[in-house]
């Protein structure tokens, strides 16, 4: 290769940050990640219909899916450069604890961005509220990110069904694991830091947070 | 010069080629806070590791089972790799031979490349830098020398924490050694031995979590470094007493070391770095070549039960644990480097399956009942002076041996690289020596808030990091059995990471006005809180 | 264990006992510790491991004995089995509806007192393993001079208040020394208020930790206000400010004794993953860094035996259960004897220490006061979300606690009611939270948003069961949390010798007999509530705040009591202060101890810790226990 070809790649390289996975694009990296990564969700008895010609992965899928139910950009939840990893765990535990609901999201997941990447995000949330075992259990998905906790579907339903209750109802819920409470989404949206975790230094709480886009949604360096 | 671009291209003949984001443009486009470079500015090490040619992606090396591998070292490259010094600042990228492998495991391999290439340099002789393939195991290396003012060396020449946060208001002096008056004697007799002068934090580990007792009973030893960048930077801001932290001239100070890069035709400078050692005492019966060795006098510290001054021991120390730590203009949060002896303890897994070596300094494979394992040693811990160095007996005459063995196993992709690098080294005592790993912050457009890319405009942004400190370290946790001896594991906040632990260091600084806002970050760095007090309680 | 020339028995490793030890130690006397639970872990990964999986983070969550299943992260009743445990301890878990179930609580609760009238629950808990109870929370306020001397200043007040036989300016010297010791930060310039003073020139060894956006929001509401709005605080003139001061805490705000300085993890209560906040493990590892002190873990006093003429204490017998499965029995001798093991099981071993019938109403009681007058903060919460027009607080951020209100503490109205101070939280709804029934914060209110119920009132309008997702669910949290604050009030208690500690009918694990508590609150500190709570409406109408303090029907602490006409419900937690029973007096008719807590009946045995407060005020215990240790320390030193 010429110098002068190799300068201009280097220039090219130069220029691109080190960034994150992009929402929504898939590229080959990307598609290279979700083969490293992914297990398949099982799905013994259950008839799915056959997703025509998508090349997303299951992990793909989930991740598109968890940034459009937690509002999040996928590329904060599952970063190309992710030293955490927490989305595999998230997804091993779910295939554990409701294989078929979530093998029907999934499935309604790769759908909607096969037909219209844009529109998806809306599209998946109005077709996985129409049935209670997809709803509840997108609401659990929800509940994964935002606590690093797992409260079941069912719970959740039963909240919902006894909410007028005069004594608030108590359900219980395990926390997924250390990581995973280290990594819980709300805290970040709260502009603060999960209890027993935090990153900042001396001092920070006299003052303001920074805007909420630096805990949640930015993805390249101030000034930039 | 035409001799650097040439040997750069004859580099990338050999190695691969992509130019990565790390260098280019010169440093006046820079942060203001990098330091000017001031002629003759020292040569960075360039190399990196394998990278694929980002146009034909299928072109990586392939090994005899058409399995992508690193390009084999051959007799060129391993004497650039010997020879080349040390890099100003990391290269790395996501792309790496193997498509299996992760964007976040590319870029580890890179680091750990440049850890490799940081622990030659800083261990090349330093009567000749170049000559570590014909170093002897004491041959005293660059970092244990303190220069005597030529420029060139400077960076990597190092000085001991303990002699520049003094407590008197002079300041210290660069390459002024204060030898402890128990030392002077023997001192006055043998001027070129290494003097360490033990507080307590030189055999108990990071906020008192233990001392580490080797398998003859003796303390393993720990010493804390810094290059002259720090030290200028210390100094020179008045840092090095507490009565100047808190000095109304500090109360607005940002601290922040000059950080390292590469200009565009290999000078640069590598800016900060600090180094925590540790050292096993070498007696007769331990084979002294299998360890890189000094002789050094070593002023035992006080303990609470003290009746007479420890006295000053001349013993032979052998190198068991190095930590390098660097900061450089792309990881603001420093990259941080750890080796060990390759002899040190067996990893827990190897333990288990029965699959252990003969012997370990800090692990007993024969001893099977009543050795529990990674604990403290009894307490008290203090060395105790009629002991020299040697932990105490207890009531039935024994004395404890640390039975610490490894929790966290090295990655398969550090022990390859162990493996390369070892085979360059075959001839010398390195080749004892192992990376245990790199920890670097990953989180890009959180280090780039504090960073300056090369080519990108400055930060607007402000040293409150907000919402992050660390820049999520990878890998998460990072611990030197000889250093983080108890605190390894893998929980959060409570095992051992270099930038968990390390961002939470402060310094004495305090706002000018009671509600005035509080600036007391150290930069990654628990040198400062080691000021001491014109006249303060006794720590 | 060998005669081997004890100086000092201290049962207990926790605030006092680690401090006198470490006093001792320096001086090279002979101390042998006898702890009950576990020792000092060799580093936190185990503690920490447990708090973050719990699900249910309460101040007993990191700690052993263990309250969870490790798996599911869920309280255990199988595994807090109170009779099956060898060294069982009280937990906020089982103060439910269900709080007299001696099943499942450890300190076996009274629904009613001596008198026939009807006990309530004690809420406050302590640890039992090295360090004692660590998962305190790091307050260091002194008391203040009216604190030492109620009967003299306030004669109107309830029977049960004495004088201390000491004041302010006795104990002045060793609060500087506790201060020094437990690493206290605190600007001197605002902690000089109702009659406290310094010599000249001092200052704490550390500068105040910063204060944050919630305390200045709540110093902003609480100027410029009306003497009519605040003369039902009784204080000697109605304030028109009322001042937010920092709160002296063991928690750095720079580089302390080798300990890094408060990241703001916002965890201290049950403990901090960098120990930036003092817990006596520090004092306990330098007290054992000394060759002549040694500590006996998950070993039990059991009995404190006197010689034949029941004067001295010859020694104390215990069980060792730490070594393999068997239990050990075994005795130790010394030459003076200190009982350090906090305000419930200290009575519990002097009332267990019969000596075989020489002795039934226990060692050091021939007052009758042991256990008696037993005494808390009874802590009334009060939480509000600011509307989203408002400047948010940002709570979640920083230490638990900050800054408080202190100057309300002392006033002629000590004569009516209990007197209280305030914390201001930074934590939000985290503990509070529909009164604790759904659980805690964030979670409680994100699963309102997300699954359309309203557990924690901020969602009156989305109870629909519908929920949100996407963007709109993130601003809405963000809106919504970053507005939450709560205050808590510690009120004076009044003390009453039928609140008190006895030995029930229920075993524990070794066989010993479990604490009996019988509690309740008297109209004094009840008018203290009301009081507290009339400063809730006045501070939370002032921040424009929605009131979302719920009682819940059910809460066993509940009661009620008329505000300006109208019916209002109250409730009450445990601050964790436990106090008085075995009160110190100069007559050894009325007290316990004396005034450097050395039993009146035997000459060599000292009883420490904050059971020896003859009157509970309004301050956090620890500063001043660990004051009165120090001071107790030098006095054995001069004896051994």
């Amino acid at each position: 290769m010429s110098e002068s070809t190799r300068r201009e790649r280097a220039k090219e390289a130069q220029t691109a940050p080190e960034d994150d996975h992009v929402s929504g694009r898939l590229t080959r990296r990307t598609v290279l990640a979700g083969v490293a990564v992914t297990t398949a969700a099982v799905t013994v008895g259950v008839d799915t219909p056959t997703v025509a010609q998508s090349a997303i992965s299951d992990m793909e899928a989930f991740t598109q899916l968890s940034a459009a139910l937690t509002g999040l950009p996928a590329g904060k939840l599952a970063p190309t450069t992710d030293s955490i990893g927490i989305k595999q765990q998230y997804f091993n535990w779910l295939n554990e604890k409701e294989p078929a609901a979530f093998a029907s999201l999934l499935n309604i997941a790769k759908r909607r961005i096969a037909e219209n990447k844009d529109t998806a995000p809306q599209a998946m949330i109005d077709e996985l509220r129409t049935s209670d075992s997809t709803n509840f259990l997108a609401r659990s998905i929800v509940l994964m990110w935002y606590l690093g906790s797992w409260y079941s579907p069912a719970n959740l339903k039963r909240l919902v069904d006894e909410r007028s209750s005069r004594v608030p109802v108590f359900v219980p819920h395990t926390v997924i694991s250390p990581k995973a409470y280290t990594q819980g989404w709300v805290w970040r949206i709260a502009q603060a830091h999960p209890m027993g975790y935090s990153d900042m230094q001396f001092g920070y709480w006299a003052r303001e947070p920074a805007p909420i886009e630096d805990f949640i949604s930015r993805t390249a360096a101030k000034g930039t | 010069m035409h001799r650097d671009h040439s040997f750069r291209l004859g580099l990338i003949n050999i190695l691969g080629l992509i130019a990565l984001a790390g260098w280019s443009q010169t440093s006046s486009a820079q942060s203001p806070r990098s330091p000017t470079i001031t002629p003759p500015a020292p040569q960075c090490n360039l190399l990196h590791d394998l990278v694929p040619d980002p146009a034909d992606p299928t072109s990586f090396a392939k090994d005899s089972n058409g399995k992508p591998t690193l390009s084999p070292v051959d007799a060129a490259t391993k004497d650039k790799i010997l020879t080349s010094g040390l890099p100003c600042a990391e290269i790395q990228s996501d792309k790496g031979p193997d498509p299996a492998k992760t964007p976040i495991e590319n870029r580890q391999r890179g680091f750990d490349f440049y850890s490799w290439l940081t622990f030659i340099a800083m261990n090349s002789p330093a009567a000749n830098r170049k000559g570590i393939e014909t170093s002897q195991p004491d041959t005293p290396t660059v970092w244990e020398r303190v220069s005597l003012g030529r420029a060139d060396d400077d960076s990597q020449n190092f000085m001991q924490l303990l002699d520049v946060m003094l407590s008197k208001r002079d300041k210290p002096k660069w390459g002024e050694r204060i030898i402890p008056s128990s030392c002077q004697a023997q001192h006055a007799r043998k001027p070129n031995l290494m003097v360490v002068r033990m507080i307590e934090e030189s055999f108990n580990q990071p906020f008192k979590t233990g001392p580490l007792i080797d398998q003859r009973g003796n303390y393993a030893i720990f010493d804390i470094l810094m290059n002259k960048v720090m030290f200028d930077y210390i100094v020179g801001n008045n840092l090095h007493t507490q009565a100047g932290q808190v000095s109304n001239k500090n109360a607005g100070l940002r601290i922040d070391f000059p950080s390292g890069q590469h200009e565009k035709d290999g000078k640069g400078d590598p800016g900060a770095i600090m180094l925590k050692v540790s050292w096993k005492i070498l007696e007769p019966e331990d084979d002294k070549t299998k360890f890189h060795h000094v002789q050094a006098l070593v002023a035992m510290p006080t303990s609470p039960d003290q009746q007479s001054d420890p006295p000053c021991l001349e013993k032979t120390l052998g190198l068991i644990g190095f930590h390098v730590v660097h900061k450089t203009v792309t990881r603001p949060q420093w990259i941080w480097t750890s080796f060990e002896h390759v002899d040190n303890v067996p990893e827990q897994k190897d333990v288990d399956a029965g699959n252990l070596k003969g012997s370990y300094n800090f692990y007993d494979p024969k001893c099977t009942t009543d050795c529990p394992v990674n604990q403290t040693p009894p307490r008290p811990w203090h060395p105790e002076p009629e002991n020299k160095l040697k932990f105490r007996a207890g009531p039935d005459g024994k004395v404890f041996k640390s039975q610490i063995t490894r929790v966290v196993p090295l990655t398969e992709a550090t022990k390859d690289i162990n493996d390369k690098f070892h085979s360059i080294l075959s001839n010398t005592v390195w080749k004892n020596y192992i990376l245990i790993g790199t920890q670097w912050p990953s989180a890009f457009p959180c280090t780039a808030d504090r960073s300056v890319l090369p080519g990108a405009p400055l930060p607007k942004t402000d040293f409150e990091k907000q919402p992050d400190m660390n820049c999520a370290p990878a890998p998460t946790f990072l611990a030197n059995s000889t250093l983080e001896t108890y605190s390894q594991g893998e929980v959060p906040q409570a095992s051992s990471s270099c930038m968990g632990c390390h961002g939470n260091a402060t310094s004495y600084q305090r706002p000018k006005s009671p509600n005035g806002v509080y600036f007391n970050q150290s930069d990654f760095t628990f040198m400062l809180e080691k000021a001491q007090a014109k006249a303060g309680p006794k720590r | 264990m060998a005669d081997d020339n004890v100086d000092v028995v201290i049962v207990g490793s926790g605030f006092a006992g680690a401090l006198i030890a470490n006093e001792l130690a320096k001086l090279g006397k002979r101390v042998v510790i006898l702890e009950a639970g576990d020792g000092i872990p060799i580093d936190i990964n185990k503690y920490m491991e447990r708090f973050y999986k719990a699900a249910a983070k309460v101040p007993e969550s990191p700690y052993t004995p263990t309250l969870f299943d490790e798996d599911t992260g869920l309280f255990s009743p199988e595994v807090n089995d109170p009779s099956k445990m060898p060294a069982g301890r009280p937990t906020v878990l089982t103060i439910t509806e269900d709080w007299a179930n001696p099943q499942k609580s450890y300190l076996v609760q009274d629904k009613k007192k001596d008198d026939g009238q009807p006990a309530t629950p004690f809420g406050s808990t302590y640890d039992r393993v090295a360090g004692g109870t660590s998962h305190w929370l790091g307050t260091c306020l002194r008391f203040v001079p009216a604190d030492f001397e109620m009967r003299k200043r306030y004669p109107n007040c309830p029977k049960g208040f004495v004088d201390w036989p000491i004041n302010y300016n006795d104990l002045e010297r060793h609060y500087r020394k506790a201060e020094e010791e437990l690493g206290v930060s605190a600007d001197i310039g605002e902690q000089n208020y109702l009659g406290i003073t310094f010599p000249a020139g001092h200052r704490y060894p550390m500068p105040r930790i910063p204060e944050s956006l919630t305390d200045r929001a709540v110093r902003n509401a609480l100027k410029n206000l009306n003497p009519a709005e605040t003369a039902f605080l009784g204080m000697s003139r109605p304030p028109t400010e009322i001042p937010v001061r920092g709160v002296p805490a063991a928690r750095n705000s720079q580089p302390y004794k080798n300990r890094r300085a408060c990241a703001g993890n916002t965890n201290c209560i049950p403990i901090c993953p960098i120990q930036a906040k003092y817990d006596p493990t520090i004092t306990l590892n330098e007290a054992l860094n000394h060759k002549s002190v040694t500590m006996m873990k998950k070993t039990v006093a059991k009995e404190i035996v006197l010689d034949g003429d029941l004067r001295r204490v010859t020694q104390i017998n215990y069980i060792d259960y730490g070594t393999g499965a068997a239990q050990k029995e075994g005795r130790i001798k010394a030459k003076i004897f200190v009982i350090a093991a906090n305000a419930i099981e200290t009575p519990r071993l002097l009332l267990m220490s019969q000596n075989a019938g020489r002795k039934p109403e226990g060692v050091a009681n021939s007052s009758g006061m042991v256990g008696r007058h037993l005494m808390d903060h009874p802590y009334y919460v009060a939480w509000g979300l600011l509307p989203k027009e408002s400047k948010a607080l940002y709570p979640y951020r920083g230490p638990l606690i900050t800054s408080g209100i202190e100057d309300l503490c002392d006033g002629p109205f000590r004569n009516e009611r209990g007197a209280f101070r305030v914390d201001i939280g930074n934590e939000g709804w985290n503990f509070v939270v529909a009164g604790g029934a759904a659980g805690g914060d964030p979670d409680v209110t994100t699963i309102d948003f997300v699954n359309g119920v309203n557990r924690s009132g901020a969602n009156p309008d989305g109870n629909t069961g519908v929920g949100m997702f996407g963007k709109n669910l993130v601003d809405k949290l963000n809106e919504t949390i970053t507005r939450q604050f709560r205050v808590g009030f510690l009120v004076e208690q009044t003390p009453d010798p039928d609140n008190r500690v006895t030995l029930s009918d229920f075993k524990d694990g070794l066989g010993l007999p479990r604490p009996k508590i019988a509690y309740s609150l008297s109209p004094y500190t009840k008018r203290g509530i009301v009081a507290a709570k009339q400063l809730q409406d006045l501070l939370f109408g002032k921040m424009g705040a929605k009131d979302r303090t719920t009682v819940q029907p059910i809460d066993p602490t509940l009661f009620e009591e008329e505000i300006n006409g109208q019916r209002v419900q109250l409730n009450y937690g445990g601050a964790g202060h436990i106090m008085g029973t075995y009160r110190m007096g100069r007559n050894p008719k009325e007290s316990v101890v004396d005034s450097f807590q050395r039993s009146h009946d035997h000459d060599n045995l000292y009883l420490v810790g904050s059971g020896t407060f003859p009157t509970g005020a309004t301050a956090n215990p620890t500063l001043t226990l660990a004051a009165l240790a120090l001071r107790t320390a030098e006095q054995i030193a001069k004896r051994v």
